[in-house]
C-alpha cells in the first residue's frame, strides 16, 4: 500500500506572494533611492563646481528688486526673505477674495443655470461654455492689458462716486475704516461686547428651545453686542487724545511728509524713531501754483485731443482757483474750457470770438489736438484732510511756490521729433542726481496739523500726484488678476452648484410644495442646505484651484509668490533653494485646503442621517 | 363609457405667445429679469459686433497666420503637417462612418464634421489667399471626405480600423518631423516647430504618455506593498500640490542641474513635456483612482474566486470598468490639458499663445496700430482656443450620457 | 539664472580642455551654418517678422559673422533668446555667438564665462516721461509711477537709484517690454525707464511721439555687444575682428556697393590688406582670404548695418551719437588690420 506522504508543500520563495511582493518593494526602493542618489548627486557636483548659492544663506542679503504691491512695508532695501513674504502674502491676498467673490458668483450661476427664466438661464449657460472653455493665461492678458488698461479713463479723471469711491486705470480706491487713537481704549469694550454677545446667543437659545415656539435668537444677541461696544465707542472715542510724541515730518519740496513718534523732539524723523500710522492730519498751503502742458491724451481706446489735466481736487479743497496759459503767443490764442473745475479741462481756440467753447475748437483745422501748450493753476487757500497711511506717509500735489514759473525755459526735446534727446556723452556719463534745490528761493507756505480722531478714522482717497493715496487700494493688476481668476473660477464652482442642486430628489421639492412652503422658501429651506453637502467639497477643491493659479500673476504684473521667487531666482541664481521655497509653498497652501476640507467633510457625515 | 378626443390645449397655452409666457414673463419678477437681461444682451452683442467689424484691427493678426499656425515651421514645408491633419481627418471620418453605419458614433461623427467643417472653411480661404498651401488644403480636404465614403461605402474595413490609426499615428509624427535628407522630407528640428501645431503637439503628448503613467500611479496608490504606495502618494500629492506653471519654470531651472548634462542635448520641448506629462500623470492617477474605486469589490473576489491572478484580475476585470467610468472625466482632463499648454511660454517655448502674445505685438508693424493689437490678439486666441475645447467639452458630456455615467 | 548657467562654464571649459584644438571654428565651417541667439522682440535689433525671419541690427551682426567665416550671410540657425536663458544657451554650445543686446560687465566675462567682442551700441538707462506730467529731473518722480521691465538690470539700477535719491515712486514691474510700453501708453505709469536705445526705437511708435520726451539723463552704462563662450580664442578673435571689420570698412568708406571696385582698384596697403589682397592677415584668422569682401557685399559695413535698421529713414530714427565712429565723435574705432 502506497502511502501517500502528505508532505506540505513548501511554496518556492519566486512563487510566494508574500516574498515576492517584498522582493518588488526592495527592488523598487533600490530604484528609487539610486535615482535619488544619482539625481542628488548630479546636483551636488553641478553647484560645486559654480559659485551659485546652494543653501539659504542669501535670503538675507539686500534685494534691490522694486516691488509695487506690498502688504507689509517693503523697500528695495530689505531681504530676499521679506520679498518673498511679500509674495506668500499677495498670494494670500488675491486667494483669499477671489475665493468669496468667485463662490459668490459661481453660486449664482449655478443656480440660473436652472432659472424658469429661458434668458437667464441661456446667459448663464453661455456663460459658463465660453469661460471655461478659454485658457486662463488668456483671459487675464484680455483683462489686464486689453480691458483694465486701456478701457476705464486714467488716474487724472478717474470715475468718482460720491463717497470717495475712485476708479481709473491705475485701480480702484475707496475710503477705509482705520483705527484711530482711541482704539486701544475701544478694544477691551469689543472683547466684552462679543463675550455678551455668545453669552445672551446661548441663553435666548436655550429659551427657545424650552418654550417650544419658533423664535431667533441672534436679534437679542446682536443688540446686546451692539449697545456694549456702540457705548465703549462713544466713551473710547470721548477720551481719546494725541499720542504725546506725535509728529509730522513734512518735507515741503517733495510735498510728502511722514508721521512717527518724535522721541528726541527734533521734528525730524531719524532711522530709528517709530512710524505711526493712520493720523489724520490736515494740510494747508496757503497759496500755490502748479502748471501743466495740454496734450492729446489717449484714454479709453481714444484720443482726445487738447486735455489739461491738473491734479483732482474737490469741491471745498480750496478757496479759489485761478487758470492762465503760458507764453504771450499761446495766451492770446487759446483759452480754457473746463469740464470739471480745477481738475481737468482742454485748451481750445476761439475762433467765432464768443469766448465760449465749442465743439471743434479743441482742434486746429487738420483736426489735430493742441498739446504743449502750457497752463498755470494757481489755488489759494488749499486744505485737504488727510489719514496718513500704514507706514505714516501723506502726500499733497506736488505744488509750486506762486511767481517761479515763467522765468523758467523749457528745453526739453520732442521724443519723436528730435531722435536721440540726452544721447550724447555728456548725459551718458553724467551724474543721476536731479535735486537741484537751490534754484528755488520761494517756499510754500505750508501747515501741517494733527487732527484728533476718535476709536476709528475715516480715510478718504485722493490722487496728490498721479497715484491713489489714503483710503483703500487695489491696483489694476491686482483687480484683473482678480476678475481673471473669479470669472473663470465660478464657471467651475457654477457647474459644481447645478449638479449639486439637480442632485436632491425631486421628491424633496414635492414634498416641501406640499406642506405649503412657497418656490423661495423650498429652495432656500430644503433644496439649498442638501445640495450645500454635495456642492461642498468639489468647491474646496476648486478654492485650491484659485489658489494654484494665482500663479499666473506674472501675465497681470502682480508680485504673488511665484513671480517674487522667479525674480529672486534669477538676481541670485539659486535655482535649488528658490525652487524648494516655491513648492514648500504651495504644499502650505494645498494642505491648507485639505485640511479644511477633512473638516468639513468631517462635519458634512455627522449631520448625514 | 365614451373616449372624449383629445383636444389641443387652450390657444393662450400653445404657440410662440406661450411659449414666451411660460419662459420670459412668467411674473412680474421674470419679466423685469427678461426686459433687463434682453437688452444688456442685444447692446452687449451689438457693441462687440460692431467693434469687430469696424473698431478692430485684424491685419496683425491676418497677416501672422502662418505663424500662429506653425511658428518657423519652413514654409515650402507647410503642406506637411496640413496632409497630417488630412490624415488624422481621414481616420476619425472612417471611424465616424463605419460607426454611423451601425447606428452608434454619434459622438466621433459630431467631432468629424466639426473639424471638418473647419477644414472645409480653411481650403476655402486658402483657395483665396493662401496660394502656397492651396493644393495641400485641397488635399488635405478630399482626404477627410475619402475617409467617411471608404466608411460609409466599404464597411468592410471596419476589421482594418485599429490597424488603420495604428499606422496613421506614426504617419502623422514622420509628417511633421520628417526622415531625413534635405528635400520634401527634411527633418524640422523641434526648435522650428511653435504656434497652434506645438500647443496640439504638447497636449497630445501629455495626454498619450501621462495616461499609462497615471493609471501605474493610481495602481500604486493602491497597492499592499508600502514602499510602491507611499512613493506613489507622495508623488501624487507633491505634484499636484504646486501649480503646473511652477513645474514648468522647475523644469526649465533643474532639469539640466539633476542630469549634470549640456542643457542643450535636453531641447526646451523635452522640458516642458517632462512637467507637462509628469503633472498630467497625478491628475489622472486621482482620476483614475476615482474609477477604481467605483468598481464593486464583488468584481475582484469573483474574478480571484474564478481562478483569475491577482495581476489578471486588475487587467481584465477592474481596469476595463474603471477606466470606462473615468472617460468623460479623462476628456475634461484633455481638455484642461490643452488650455494649460499656454505656459509653455514659461520654458520659452513658442506656443500659439506665446506668438499671440509676445511675437505680434512687437512686430513694427504692430507697434503702428494706435493702442496695441493686444485686445484683437486676445479675441481671436480665445475663439481659437474655444474652437477647439467646446467640441471636446460637448463629446465628453455626450460620453458621460452614452456610458450612463453620474446617473442615479 | 545667470549665476546657475555659470555652473556649466566649468563643465565647458574641462570640456574644452578635453577635445583640445577643436575649435568652434572649424566646428562651424564643417557644419556649414552658424547658430546665433538673438532677441526676438526688441523692435530694430531683433523682431520676427510674419513669415518667421528675423532681421534687426543684432541679426545683422550674425549674418556678418556668417558671410565672413561660411561666405553665406544666410548660413545662420537663429536662435530666439529670453533675457534669462541666453547665458545658458552659449555656455552649453546651444549658439555659437550671442548677439542679444547684451550688456558687457566684468562678471559676465568672468562669473558667467563669456568673452565679448568690441561694443557694437553703446547705451545707456534712461527715461521716457508724458510732457504732460512736467517731470524734468529725477527728483519729480516723487509720487509718480514708473514702468519697468522685471529680470533685468533696469530694475535693480532703477531701485538703487532712487533710493539713493530718497524718491518714493510706485514701481510696475512687467514681463515683457511690450507690456511696459502698452502700459505707458494707456496711461499706467508717467514714465518708462529703460535703455536709451530701446526708448528712442519705442517712443517714434508711440501713438502721439510729441507727448513724450526722454529726459537728458541717463543712469548706467549699457555697451552692447556680440558674446562668445571664454576659452576658445580663435572663435573669438574671429568674431572680435568682424566686427571690427565692420568699423573699419566704414572708416574707410568701403560699403556693400562699392566694394568690389574698391577691391579691384584699391592702392593703399591698409586697405589691401584688409581685403585679403596683399598679405595674410585673413587665413591668420582662420578665415578666408575674400572673407570681407564677401562680409561687405552681403551685409554691409558698421554705418549701413545701423542705417537699416535703427538710422534716420527708418521709422526709429536713431541718430549716431555715440555709436557714430571716432572721427565723428563716437566711440567706434577699429584697430588695424595687419
Amino acid at each position: 500500500m502506497a502511502m501517500t506522504t502528505d508532505v506540505p508543500e513548501r511554496i518556492p520563495f519566486w512563487r510566494n506572494v508574500k516574498t515576492l511582493g517584498l522582493l518588488a518593494q526592495i527592488i523598487f526602493a533600490i530604484i528609487v533611492v539610486a535615482a535619488i542618489a544619482i539625481l542628488w548627486n548630479n546636483v551636488t557636483s553641478a553647484l560645486a563646481r559654480s559659485s551659485l548659492p546652494a543653501d539659504f544663506s542669501w535670503l538675507g542679503s539686500r534685494a534691490g528688486i522694486p516691488i509695487g504691491e506690498r502688504p507689509i512695508p517693503y523697500t528695495p532695501d530689505d531681504t530676499y526673505f521679506r520679498a518673498l513674504a511679500i509674495g506668500f502674502l499677495n498670494t494670500l491676498k488675491i486667494a483669499l477674495v477671489g475665493v468669496v467673490l468667485a463662490s459668490i458668483l459661481g453660486v449664482g450661476v449655478g443656480v440660473a443655470r436652472l432659472s424658469n427664466n429661458f434668458l437667464l438661464r441661456q446667459i448663464a449657460t453661455w456663460y459658463v461654455e465660453i469661460l471655461r472653455n478659454t485658457p486662463l493665461a488668456v483671459q487675464i492678458i484680455f483683462w489686464f492689458t486689453a480691458a483694465i488698461a486701456t478701457l476705464p479713463p486714467t488716474i487724472s479723471a478717474p470715475i468718482r462716486l460720491p463717497g470717495g469711491l475712485m476708479f481709473s486705470n491705475r485701480g480702484l480706491a475707496f475710503p477705509a475704516i482705520y483705527p484711530g487713537f482711541g482704539f486701544r481704549d475701544w478694544l477691551p469694550w469689543i472683547v466684552a461686547a462679543i463675550a455678551l454677545y455668545a453669552i445672551v446667543l446661548y441663553v435666548r437659545r436655550r429659551q427657545i428651545i424650552a418654550s417650544e415656539r419658533p423664535g431667533l435668537a441672534w436679534p437679542a444677541a446682536l443688540l446686546a453686542f451692539l449697545a456694549v461696544s456702540g457705548t465703549g465707542y462713544f466713551v473710547a472715542s470721548g477720551t481719546a487724545t494725541i499720542p504725546e510724541p506725535l509728529t509730522v515730518d513734512f518735507t515741503v519740496e517733495r510735498g510728502r511728509g511722514v508721521t512717527f513718534l518724535d522721541a528726541n523732539g527734533n521734528g525730524e524723523r531719524e532711522r530709528d524713531e517709530a512710524l505711526y500710522g493712520f493720523v489724520p492730519v490736515t494740510v494747508r498751503v496757503s497759496e500755490a501754483a502748479i502748471e501743466t502742458q495740454s496734450t492729446n491724451l489717449n484714454e479709453q481706446r481714444r484720443i482726445k485731443p487738447s486735455v489739461l489735466r491738473f491734479p483732482v481736487l474737490e469741491e471745498g479743497e480750496y478757496e479759489s482757483f485761478d487758470v492762465r496759459i503760458l507764453g504771450s503767443a499761446d495766451a492770446e490764442r487759446f483759452s480754457v474750457h473746463w469740464t470739471d473745475a480745477p481738475t481737468a479741462g482742454l485748451i481750445f481756440e476761439d475762433r467765432n470770438g464768443d469766448g465760449i467753447y465749442q465743439e471743434g475748437e479743441e482742434v486746429d483745422a487738420d483736426g489735430v489736438g493742441f498739446s504743449g501748450v502750457r497752463t498755470l493753476l494757481t489755488i489759494t487757500g488749499f486744505s485737504r484732510d488727510l489719514v496718513s497711511d500704514r507706514d505714516g506717509g501723506i502726500r499733497i500735489p506736488n505744488f509750486e511756490p506762486v511767481g517761479t514759473q515763467e522765468e523758467e525755459t523749457e528745453e526739453i526735446q520732442d521724443a519723436g521729433r528730435s531722435g536721440v534727446a540726452g544721447f550724447g556723452p555728456s548725459s551718458l556719463f553724467g551724474s543721476p542726481a536731479g535735486a537741484s534745490s537751490d534754484e528755488e528761493e520761494a517756499v510754500l507756505d505750508t501747515t501741517v496739523e494733527i487732527r484728533s480722531s476718535g476709536a476709528l478714522v475715516w480715510s478718504r482717497p485722493s490722487v496728490p500726484v498721479s497715484n491713489y493715496e489714503g483710503g483703500f487700494r487695489f491696483t489694476a493688476s491686482y483687480l484683473a488678476l482678480l476678475l481673471a481668476l473669479v470669472i473663470y473660477t465660478a464657471t467651475f464652482i457654477a457647474e459644481i452648484t447645478r449638479a449639486g442642486i439637480m442632485a436632491v430628489p425631486k421628491g424633496q421639492t414635492e414634498a416641501s410644495k406640499a406642506l405649503g412652503l412657497s418656490g423661495r422658501q423650498t429652495f432656500s429651506l430644503v433644496i439649498f442646505p442638501q445640495a450645500v453637502r454635495i456642492i461642498l467639497p468639489p468647491m474646496i477643491s476648486q478654492y485650491l484651484n484659485l489658489t494654484k493659479n494665482s500663479s499666473l500673476a506674472p501675465l497681470a504684473a502682480y508680485a504673488e509668490i511665484f513671480a517674487v521667487s522667479a525674480i529672486v531666482a534669477n538676481q541670485t541664481g539659486a535655482s535649488v533653494p528658490v525652487t524648494v521655497l516655491i513648492i514648500v509653498s504651495y504644499l502650505v497652501i494645498s494642505w491648507f485646503f485639505s485640511f479644511v476640507l477633512n473638516i468639513v467633510n468631517a462635519r458634512l457625515a455627522i449631520v448625514e442621517r | 363609457m365614451q373616449m372624449i378626443p383629445d383636444r389641443l390645449p387652450p390657444a393662450g397655452e400653445r404657440g410662440a405667445i406661450a411659449w414666451l409666457r411660460r419662459n420670459l414673463f412668467s411674473g412680474t419678477v421674470n419679466a423685469i429679469v427678461s426686459i433687463a437681461l434682453g437688452s444688456f444682451v442685444a447692446l452687449s452683442l451689438f457693441n462687440l459686433g460692431r467693434w469687430m467689424l469696424t473698431g478692430a484691427s485684424w491685419q496683425p493678426v491676418w497677416n501672422n497666420m502662418k505663424l500662429l499656425a506653425i511658428y518657423r515651421y519652413p514654409a515650402e514645408l507647410a503642406w506637411r503637417p496640413i496632409i497630417a491633419v488630412g490624415v488624422l481627418l481621414m481616420l476619425t471620418g472612417l471611424t465616424a462612418a463605419l460607426g454611423q453605419r451601425v447606428g452608434k458614433g454619434k459622438i466621433m461623427t459630431g467631432v468629424y464634421f466639426w473639424f471638418g467643417s473647419l477644414a472645409w472653411f480653411l481650403t476655402l480661404v486658402a483657395l483665396i489667399a493662401w496660394p502656397s498651401v492651396r493644393v495641400a488644403w485641397l488635399l488635405a480636404t478630399l482626404m477627410s471626405v475619402a475617409g467617411y465614403a471608404i466608411g460609409w461605402y466599404v464597411p468592410r474595413v471596419v476589421r482594418a480600423q485599429s490597424w488603420l490609426w495604428a499606422a496613421g499615428l506614426p504617419i502623422v509624427l514622420v509628417l511633421i518631423y520628417g526622415v531625413g535628407g534635405s528635400g520634401s522630407f527634411a527633418v524640422v528640428g523641434t526648435s522650428q516647430w511653435g504656434g497652434f501645431l506645438l500647443t496640439v503637439v504638447i497636449a497630445a503628448f501629455g495626454i498619450t504618455v501621462s495616461f499609462p503613467l497615471g493609471i501605474a500611479l493610481a495602481l500604486g496608490r493602491r497597492s499592499n506593498l508600502p514602499a510602491i504606495k507611499y512613493f506613489s502618494i507622495g508623488f501624487i500629492e507633491v505634484i499636484r500640490g504646486a501649480p503646473l506653471i511652477t513645474w514648468l519654470f522647475i523644469a526649465s531651472l533643474m532639469v539640466p542641474l539633476l542630469l549634470d548634462v549640456a542643457p542643450d542635448s535636453i531641447p526646451a520641448l523635452t522640458r516642458a513635456l517632462v512637467a507637462v506629462t509628469l503633472f498630467s500623470a497625478a491628475y489622472m492617477a486621482e482620476n483614475v483612482r476615482g474609477g477604481l474605486q467605483s468598481v464593486p469589490n464583488g468584481q475582484r473576489e469573483a474574478a480571484r474566486a474564478l481562478g483569475l491572478s491577482g495581476w489578471q484580475t486588475t487587467r481584465l476585470i477592474v481596469l476595463p470598468q474603471a477606466l470606462r467610468a473615468v472617460i468623460p472625466v479623462l476628456v475634461g482632463q484633455a481638455i484642461g490639458l490643452f488650455k494649460d499648454t499656454s505656459l509653455v511660454f514659461i520654458v520659452g517655448l513658442h506656443d500659439f499663445f506665446e506668438i499671440g502674445r509676445r511675437v505680434i505685438p512687437s512686430q513694427p508693424e504692430s507697434l503702428l496700430y494706435p493702442g496695441g493689437v493686444l485686445l484683437e490678439i486676445s479675441v481671436f486666441m480665445a475663439f481659437a482656443y474655444f474652437f477647439f475645447t467646446y467640441r471636446m467639452s460637448i463629446a465628453s458630456r455626450q460620453l458621460e450620457k452614452e456610458l450612463g455615467v453620474g446617473e442615479r | 539664472m545667470r549665476k546657475l548657467l555659470a555652473a556649466f562654464v566649468a563643465l565647458m571649459v574641462l570640456a574644452g580642455f578635453a577635445q583640445a584644438q577643436t575649435s568652434l571654428l572649424d566646428e562651424i565651417k564643417l557644419r556649414g551654418n552658424m547658430t546665433c541667439g538673438v532677441n526676438q522682440s526688441l523692435p530694430g535689433f531683433g523682431v520676427i517678422d510674419s513669415e518667421g525671419n528675423f532681421s534687426g541690427f543684432d541679426v545683422d551682426f550674425c549674418k556678418a559673422v556668417a558671410a565672413a567665416v561660411l561666405g553665406d550671410s544666410e548660413a545662420v540657425t537663429y536662435r530666439a533668446l529670453t533675457a534669462s536663458e541666453r547665458f545658458t544657451a552659449v555656455q552649453t554650445g546651444e549658439v555659437d555667438v550671442l548677439i542679444r543686446n547684451t550688456t558687457w560687465t566684468s562678471s559676465r566675462d568672468s562669473e558667467v564665462g563669456l568673452n565679448f567682442a568690441p561694443t557694437t551700441f553703446y547705451d545707456g538707462q534712461g527715461f521716457i516721461v508724458k510732457r504732460a506730467s512736467g517731470i524734468s529731473e529725477v527728483s519729480d518722480f516723487e509720487g509718480t509711477s514708473i514702468c519697468v521691465q522685471s529680470g533685468t538690470t533696469t530694475e535693480l539700477n532703477l531701485a538703487d537709484v532712487m533710493a539713493a535719491l530718497d524718491i518714493s515712486y510706485t514701481p510696475l514691474v512687467f514681463e515683457t517690454a511690450d507690456q511696459v510700453f502698452a502700459a505707458y501708453e494707456a496711461d499706467q505709469c508717467e514714465s518708462v525707464t529703460t535703455d536709451m536705445s530701446g526708448l528712442v526705437s519705442r517712443s517714434t511708435l508711440l501713438q502721439d511721439p510729441a507727448a513724450s520726451v526722454i529726459l537728458p539723463i541717463t543712469i548706467s552704462k549699457e555697451p552692447l555687444g556680440p558674446a562668445v563662450l571664454h576659452g576658445d580664442d580663435t572663435w573669438f578673435d574671429v568674431v572680435k575682428w568682424v566686427t571690427f571689420g565692420l568699423i573699419f570698412a566704414e572708416e574707410y568708406g568701403i560699403t556693400s556697393d562699392n566694394v568690389r571696385d574698391v577691391a579691384a582698384s584699391a592702392q593703399a596697403p591698409v586697405v589691401r590688406r584688409f581685403l585679403g589682397l596683399d598679405g595674410q592677415v585673413m587665413e591668420q584668422l582662420g578665415l578666408e582670404s575674400d572673407a570681407m569682401i564677401t562680409m561687405i557685399e552681403q551685409v554691409g559695413n558698421y554705418g549701413e548695418i545701423f542705417a537699416r535698421n535703427l538710422g534716420p529713414d527708418t521709422q526709429f530714427g536713431l541718430e549716431r551719437g555715440l555709436n557714430a565712429l571716432y572721427t565723428d565723435g563716437g566711440l567706434l574705432y577699429s584697430p588695424p588690420f595687419r
